[in-house]
């Protein structure tokens, strides 16, 4: 069962698994959270399958007996969309930015198949794609819980569609795709000057924690080290197709050693180093 | 995935140079048989070389890198590097590059001449589903020489987003050229050619719109060398988006290195690049 930790008066997150996606950890290896306000609970993430979703609800409501008014899902990856089947069965409408939904769209479908093969059918029974009873595209301010809380979207950042959450009354930021702690982010989907331009916009809103998509909770300074990995990471391929190393040498120069103590350095920080490289060179051709 | 494997990857990354390359080329009992009983080499086998006679251990002849783990199945680097100098008399004229299970095995044939200087090519390819891998090295005495791996890469959730079609088509037919140092006469002196082309194998569909992307493709490339060929090859969609080629020439006076291109609905491309006795680092793009 997940375990609600309480991070702010009313605010509470889900801690997911390290690692990646396997039969032991449920592939549940992203965090989600909720706020309770005076009249109900916005949730922030819905969990990778119909039963976590079914686990999330059911543990909010051992929190609190206010009822459930939407649950916003922060950015398109496997372990924050697949619970909405759970939320949307009661009734809860779920809500996504318009890009973040096409982009769940034109790809969701093999990630399920995956993680049916990877965990089986009855960890995954139930789950299915759907689409989003609310899409948006701006930022903007929402209040159906008597408690406002702030939507932000700072445009193709992290992903697209990729958007935060912030509750105003306790300054706890729901960072989604933009801030990862003590896990190498995922540079795939996202377009990097943005993500680096948002992180630096990010000291200026008034927040005293941060509930990162993946990790423990934080303070603000988590922004920093997102900042630095992937400055140093670009930095590093600039370096290497400078020096000539072809593709297949990228994997064994990659090394970033300060950030080799975080989560997935072993995957995803090699296919990050794939990806910029791949970047640079293709913008080394029409310089 | 299993703690074993896990445990397994994290070494693998642990380790460095030989040793990982080494561990890379570990076969386990049924990739060799996957190798050996494959149905689809067989009958590639016959169409391509009837009934000659191939030395299976090819490995002191080729030296064949694909990686531990694809990071991306749709850009797997594949490097190649012929362990013999090439004189008039005895050289590596073709490398065959086959992928058994890809929707099209024979996905490239690779042609040199004693103006190579040296028989070696990376690429970069897509690959459909976990499959053996061969290169096929055919001298010009006609001696015929394999090896091959097992790779593990699959799509999954690691497929890119849809692409912006429009901006990949500006871009079409885009080349560069390039040679990171100072060229040496009568040695092998490293080159890359860049093209940009989306490479589109038209067995992609877009999940979204239901709709296909048409097959539209690179099917050859040209260079030469002061009007010799140096390095060609005969390719497919099975080579990634944004064809890449590294190869070598082996210049006997300044001169120009020049590609042509040509793909599936006929356009041809050149770029062209001076090399002088003491040329710097250069690049040209398509005329």
């Amino acid at each position: 069962m997940p375990e609600p930790l309480q991070v702010a008066d009313g605010v509470y997150m889900f801690l997911g698994a390290k690692g990646e996606v396997d039969p032991a950890n449920l592939g549940r290896i992203g965090n989600a959270g909720f706020i309770v306000g005076e009249s109900g609970v916005v949730a922030i993430d819905t969990g990778t399958s119909r039963q976590h979703g079914e686990d999330l609800l059911a543990a909010i409501a051992r929190v609190t007996d206010k009822p459930v008014r939407l649950a916003l899902i922060t950015h398109t990856r496997q372990e924050f969309l697949f619970g909405a089947g759970a939320f949307r069965a009661r009734g809860i409408p779920v809500a996504m930015h318009r890009r973040a939904a096409n982009l769940m769209a034109a790809r969701c479908e093999n990630c399920l198949k995956t993680l049916r093969r990877q965990l089986g059918e009855t960890a995954m029974s139930g789950t299915a794609m759907f689409k989003p009873d609310i899409e948006f595209e701006a930022s903007h301010t929402i209040d159906p819980i008597g408690r406002p809380i702030e939507v932000l979207y700072f445009g193709h950042s992290s992903g697209p569609g990729d958007v935060a959450v912030l509750d105003t009354r306790s300054g706890v930021f729901f960072a989604g795709g933009l801030v990862d702690n003590q896990r190498i982010p995922d540079v795939q989907d996202s377009d990097r000057p943005a993500w680096l331009a948002a992180l630096g916009a990010l000291p200026r809103l008034p927040l005293t924690a941060i509930v990162p998509g993946h990790g423990p909770a934080g303070p603000p300074g988590l922004v920093d080290s997102v900042r630095r990995y992937l400055t140093d990471l670009e930095r590093h391929m600039a370096e290497l197709l400078q020096a000539g190393v072809p593709l297949s040498g990228v994997a064994e120069a990659a090394a970033l050693p300060a950030f080799s103590h975080w989560d997935r350095y072993d995957s995803i920080h090699l296919r990050n180093a794939s990806i910029v490289y791949l970047q640079l060179e293709r913008e080394s051709m029409f310089k | 995935m299993n703690a074993t494997v896990r445990v397994f990857l994290a070494c693998t990354v642990l380790m460095t140079g030989a040793l990982a390359q080494a561990e890379a080329r570990k076969v386990s009992p049924e990739e060799t048989a996957a190798i050996e009983t494959s149905e689809i080499w067989a009958k590639i086998r016959t169409q391509l070389f009837g009934q000659r006679k191939i030395d299976p251990n090819g490995d002191s002849l080729i030296e064949f890198d694909i990686p531990v783990r694809a990071e991306d199945a749709a850009i797997v680097p594949v490097s190649l590097r012929t362990r013999m100098t090439a004189t008039p008399e005895r050289f590596v004229s073709k490398l065959y590059l086959i992928i058994d299970k890809n929707p099209s095995p024979i996905s490239a044939v690779f042609s040199f001449t004693p103006e190579s200087g040296r028989a070696d090519i990376e690429t970069r390819v897509r690959v459909e589903q976990y499959t053996p891998i061969r290169a096929i090295a055919e001298l010009n005495t006609g001696e015929l020489y394999m090896v091959a791996r097992f790779m593990k890469a699959s799509g999954g959730c690691s497929a890119p987003a849809g692409k912006d079609a429009e901006a990949a088509l500006a871009n079409l037919g885009k080349m560069r050229l390039r040679v990171d140092r100072e060229v040496r006469l009568n040695e092998p002196n490293l080159a890359q050619l860049m093209i940009s082309h989306p490479n589109t194998s038209g067995l992609a569909m877009d999940q979204a719109s239901r709709l296909y992307a048409p097959a539209y493709y690179v099917r050859s490339v040209a260079v030469s060398y002061g009007g010799k060929p140096v390095f060609s090859a005969d390719v497919d969609f099975s080579i990634s988006e944004n064809p890449h080629f590294r190869f070598y020439f082996l210049p006997q006076a300044p001169g120009e290195l020049k590609a042509e291109v040509v793909d599936t609905r006929d356009k041809s491309f050149v770029a062209r690049l001076a090399v002088g006795e003491r040329s710097a680092p250069a690049a040209t793009d398509a005329r």
